[in-house]
């Protein structure tokens, strides 16, 4: 009952503000936003719950040495080990609520006490990020937590992904947002902690590391007179070393850690996931595809390519069959180079102000050019540009205008009729109310731009809006071509965000 | 900053309201609904369906009559010719996409995911299309002078009042169109226009005659209207034109079923329920929870037994219906009406935990007179209803539900007042949270396996009974000037 008794001490009577960061309008979002995850229990869930599921039995029920080894079930555990330790502590409530989930041979298990329990698990861990989305606002204009409330607790990414999908990402954004908001307030040493643990939770964040290593040596290893100091650099170090030794170290000691490795580094997966992931290279694939189709309109031309090996959504590694063919070290040196404008203006000048946009950036350029990058990786770039998109005005209609692409990208993750109508309204309420918002605060798009972003956005939603017809019209036909036509048209919105950013970094 | 937002566009913010009352009810919709596996009867969702099938399959002179191929026995229509037709006009959407769920005689207990979805979309279109609308309308009608962000909040009680959202996309039923159709007359009598009042109000009636509840607050309220018009004569014409309303709405909904002599009472006889106690379950009224010191279904026969219920209906009425006649006005007829339908709840016969749902429009409507007692009415209203969502596999939409509804209430701080009042509701709300939590969780002991639905309906009869009060006594002491507006209605 969060929605009653705190702003208990206000005069006003309607939407009037308490003193502190929580008003009336905050606390009734909260605990809307809980309650709709609540009544999200029996909504659909992916193979993801059941890898959950498995890691809480895994890490109760097998002795340490086994975690990164045992295969009972095909959903091995393959995030780092301190994501381990957190489905360790998990699964001590687990327990309480029905052991039977914590059985490794039980697969697929799913008992009413179960979904309840697993759910409720992220609906609670989430409040992480609502902490920091709390301290964020903390020096903001009165009333930001309540809209920042609602870009974060009811974010159509995190209600897609974490309660209807199922993952944790509320947690671990939770986290990588606290380092955020510890690295603002000047705490590089506490930042620093959260981020290893963070990288130790889920190494995908490790885009991040090259933004957090230039900014804190620039910022908190060079004096302000520019002199070294090599004490804090040796503080810093070891605050991350002692992090990753307590992480990895019990695996060097019983002799796994080449297993651990082994799982969180596979190779053979292809550059796209088997749905494309709306960034670079589902342009390119298109591009490829396209180039395939009128090189064979050229005679003569002998083509070494098979039918159907990227649409088909098969996870392998793919070939192109125009283009030239994309490593993994092409895609790191692509990401590495992106960044690199937005290091370097960090190494020369890093100011707190600028972290959050500049991480969002760093992120967005992982996302971008990443070798087998998931849809859901959005989110790591989203939600810190839902955060400055409140705390900085101008930052509030680029957010507006992403977040069209980006969650509507997130959409082919559920399938099932009983979600179609729910996602497509979580989002477009979430897309449309944002817009408005960030045009209300006296930002009216001029220039340039505008006719293009304007007809994007409509033809991004009819589309969107074709998929729920498709079969339809074609039954069972082109099954791929809706997929085709999202992937392809929200990573041109992102694609762009990406170039006017860079730009912006270069010049 | 959000405050400021809402200022400013107070046009498209009811448009907001309306989308998260959407994006819950389709969320409420993803649980389960009465019946759910549960043969060879099934429940409500099952009789829908059924409905639709022998719509879409039989001629409408077979609809309420007992023949091969429509087995009254199993969920026979029992409702009046306007639910009928909306099976029908629903099942078109079934039988376009999924023919095989209202095939007739084959379909029987038919559940897939698909058409799930296809029902819970019927349900949900209702209630966008007519007491959405109506609610906005009503609220318009009813709070012109108030603040818009109040109104809003208003509107926003009406659209996310639990029981409403639970009945009708959880445990499966229509009630959004009657009760839509109602406000729409509430609010079309407000706005001084009694004739299309009377005509939606008759078509209420004619979806869902368990608006019967509202009857004589209509027709208090419009009888006391044109008895202050100037003049016999016009008196006398208000009151015919009235009556031509009533009258030719009737037909006009009855029309198919005219043209058969005898069968318009052969529909007539399937609505009245008089083969069935004065009771059903665990109902917070009057004789279900004196049934436990005084045995009435063993002290009268069924007849008996239906006269002196309504006896003591027409009894608990009174006081409204009179003062209405005597002193028409517009507030005091939103009063009458939660004043009687409440009276119908706690003492007429064959009463349904659902049939609370019909207290609790005027109730909403009133919120903005007294919010906390509305508030308040919703919470006990669902509360009430527990046992029946715990059949249904509905309890976590019934938690879910009321804290999005707390959540909404809280909006308004001032929400607690009078400030006396605080300790009373926090333990009545505590005692509230503590039986619901005994209810789901708890194990009755074996000898009084119904002891918990007992607990439930007791306390919140104790509630009923006092809002009764409460509101009787607010409208004689309160309300005792006729509105200027009512006499000159046009």
């Amino acid at each position: 009952m969060k929605g009653k008794g705190k702003g208990k001490g206000t005069k006003s009577s309607f939407l009037g503000g308490a003193r502190g960061g929580v008003t009336p309008v905050a606390a009734c979002v909260l605990a809307f936003a809980f309650a709709l995850k609540v009544l999200l229990f029996p909504a659909y869930r992916s193979t993801d719950f059941e890898v959950h599921r498995n890691w809480l039995a895994v890490t109760h029920s097998l002795p340490l040495a086994e975690w990164y080894v045992d295969e009972t079930s095909e959903w091995t555990l393959d995030y780092p080990p301190l994501f381990a330790w957190f489905e360790y502590l998990l699964s001590l409530v687990a327990a309480l609520v029905d052991p039977e989930m914590l059985v490794v041979s039980n697969l697929s298990y799913a008992s009413e006490a179960t979904i309840a329990f697993q759910r409720a698990s992220v609906i609670a861990t989430e409040s992480v990020l609502i902490l920091a989305a709390y301290l964020f606002c903390r020096r903001a204009k009165r009333g930001a937590f309540g809209v920042l409330a609602f870009l974060i607790a009811l974010n159509p990414g995190l209600l897609i992904v974490d309660h209807i999908h199922f993952q944790y990402n509320g947690l671990l954004l939770g986290i990588f947002m606290l380092s955020l908001e510890a690295l603002q307030r000047e705490n590089v040493l506490l930042s620093a902690l959260l981020f290893s643990v963070l990288l130790n939770m889920k190494h995908l964040f490790a885009v991040a590391g090259p933004y957090f290593f230039v900014y804190m040596l620039r910022r908190y290893c060079f004096l302000p007179r520019g002199k070294f100091s090599f004490g804090r650099f040796l503080l810093l170090g070891l605050v991350v070393a002692s992090v990753c030794g307590l992480s990895l170290g019990p695996f060097v000691l019983n002799g796994t850690i080449g297993n651990l490795l082994g799982r969180l580094f596979p190779f053979g997966r292809g550059l796209c996931h088997a749905y494309w992931a709306p960034n670079f290279w589902a342009l390119y694939s298109a591009a490829d595809k396209v180039l395939v189709k009128l090189a064979r309109l050229v005679p003569g031309l002998a083509l070494d390519v098979e039918e159907g090996n990227l649409a088909g959504g098969l996870v392998g590694v793919a070939k192109f069959g125009v283009l030239p063919q994309i490593t993994p070290t092409t895609t790191l040196v692509l990401v590495v180079l992106s960044m690199a404008p937005c290091l370097v203006r960090t190494w020369r000048n890093p100011k707190p102000a600028n972290v959050l946009r500049d991480v969002a950036y760093v992120n967005l350029c992982g996302f971008m050019f990443g070798y087998h990058v998931h849809e859901k990786a959005v989110l790591h770039f989203i939600i810190p540009m839902a955060f400055s998109a409140v705390l900085s005005k101008s930052l509030a209609s680029d957010y507006a205008r992403t977040s069209w692409p980006a969650y509507i990208s997130l959409l082919p993750l559920l399938f099932r009729p009983e979600e179609q109508l729910l996602k497509q309204l979580v989002v477009a309420f979430h897309c449309i109310i944002v817009t408005s918002l960030s045009q209300s605060r006296g930002r009216r798009r001029t220039g340039k731009g505008s006719r293009a972003s304007a007809l994007y956005v409509p033809s991004l939603v009819g589309l969107q809006v074709y998929t729920n017809f498709h079969q339809v019209i074609f039954g069972s036909k082109y099954a791929f071509l809706p997929l085709l036509l999202m992937s392809v048209s929200s990573s041109l919105g992102l694609f762009h965000l990406f170039c006017r950013q860079f730009w912006t970094y270069v010049v | 900053m959000e405050e400021a937002w809402v200022e400013r566009r107070q046009g498209t913010a009811a448009w907001w309201v309306c989308a998260a009352a959407v994006v819950v009810r389709v969320a409420v919709g993803l649980h389960s609904y009465s019946g759910r596996g549960d043969t060879p009867k099934f429940g409500d969702y099952e009789a829908q369906r059924h409905w639709m099938e022998i719509t879409l399959n039989l001629p409408v002179g077979e609809w309420y009559v007992d023949t091969k191929d429509n087995d009254l026995g199993y969920w026979g229509i029992d409702y009046p010719p306007l639910s009928a037709y909306q099976s029908w006009l629903h099942g078109l959407l079934l039988l376009l996409l999924e023919p095989q769920a209202v095939a007739l005689g084959e379909s029987r207990g038919y559940e897939t995911g698909t058409s799930k979805v296809l029902m819970r979309a019927t349900a949900l279109a209702s209630d966008v299309s007519l007491m959405f609308p109506a609610a906005i309308l009503a609220m318009r009608a009813v709070y012109p002078g108030e603040r818009a962000r109040d109104r809003l909040w208003a509107l926003a009680l009406v659209l996310f009042h639990p029981s409403f959202v639970l009945i009708d996309h959880g445990h499966f039923q229509y009630n959004c169109i009657s009760l839509g159709l109602t406000a729409g007359a509430v609010a079309c009598l407000w706005r001084g226009r009694q004739y299309a009042g009377s005509f939606l109000y008759v078509l209420a009636l004619n979806h869902k005659h368990m608006s019967l509840y509202y009857a004589l607050a209509f027709f208090s309220y419009l009888l006391g209207g044109a008895l202050r018009r100037p003049g016999l004569v016009q008196k006398f014409t208000t009151v015919c034109l009235l009556g031509l309303t009533v009258v030719l709405t009737f037909a006009l909904v009855w029309f198919p079923f005219l043209r058969e002599p005898g069968m318009a009472f052969k529909v007539l006889g399937r609505l009245v329920p008089l083969r069935r106690g004065v009771f059903e379950d665990y109902v917070s009224n009057f004789w279900c929870v004196s049934h436990v010191l005084i045995k009435w279904k063993r002290l009268f026969a069924n007849e008996v037994m239906a006269n002196i219920s309504a006896l003591a209906t027409m009894a608990a009425c009174a006081p409204s219906v009179v003062h209405q006649v005597l002193w028409p006005s517009k507030k005091g007829f939103l009063i009458c009406m939660l004043n009687c339908s409440l009276a119908f709840y706690l003492f007429s016969f064959q009463v349904h935990e659902k049939s609370i749902l019909l207290p609790c429009l005027p109730s909403a409507l009133l919120v903005l007179e007294n919010p906390m007692h509305a508030v308040y009415f919703a919470l006990v209203s669902t509360f009430s209803m527990l046992p029946l969502l715990v059949k249904d596999g509905l309890v976590v939409a019934y938690g879910g539900c009321l804290i999005i509804f707390c959540a909404v209430a809280g909006l308004r701080t001032d929400l607690l007042r009078p400030a006396w009042m605080k300790t009373p509701l926090a333990a009545s709300a505590a005692i509230g949270v503590a039986l619901s939590a005994l209810k789901v969780a708890g194990e009755p002991p074996a000898s009084l396996p119904y002891l918990f639905d007992l607990f439930i309906s007791a306390f919140a009869f104790v509630h009923f009974a006092g809002f009764f009060v409460f509101w009787n006594w607010k409208l004689w002491t309160s309300y005792k000037v006729a509105d200027k507006v009512v006499a000159k209605m046009e």
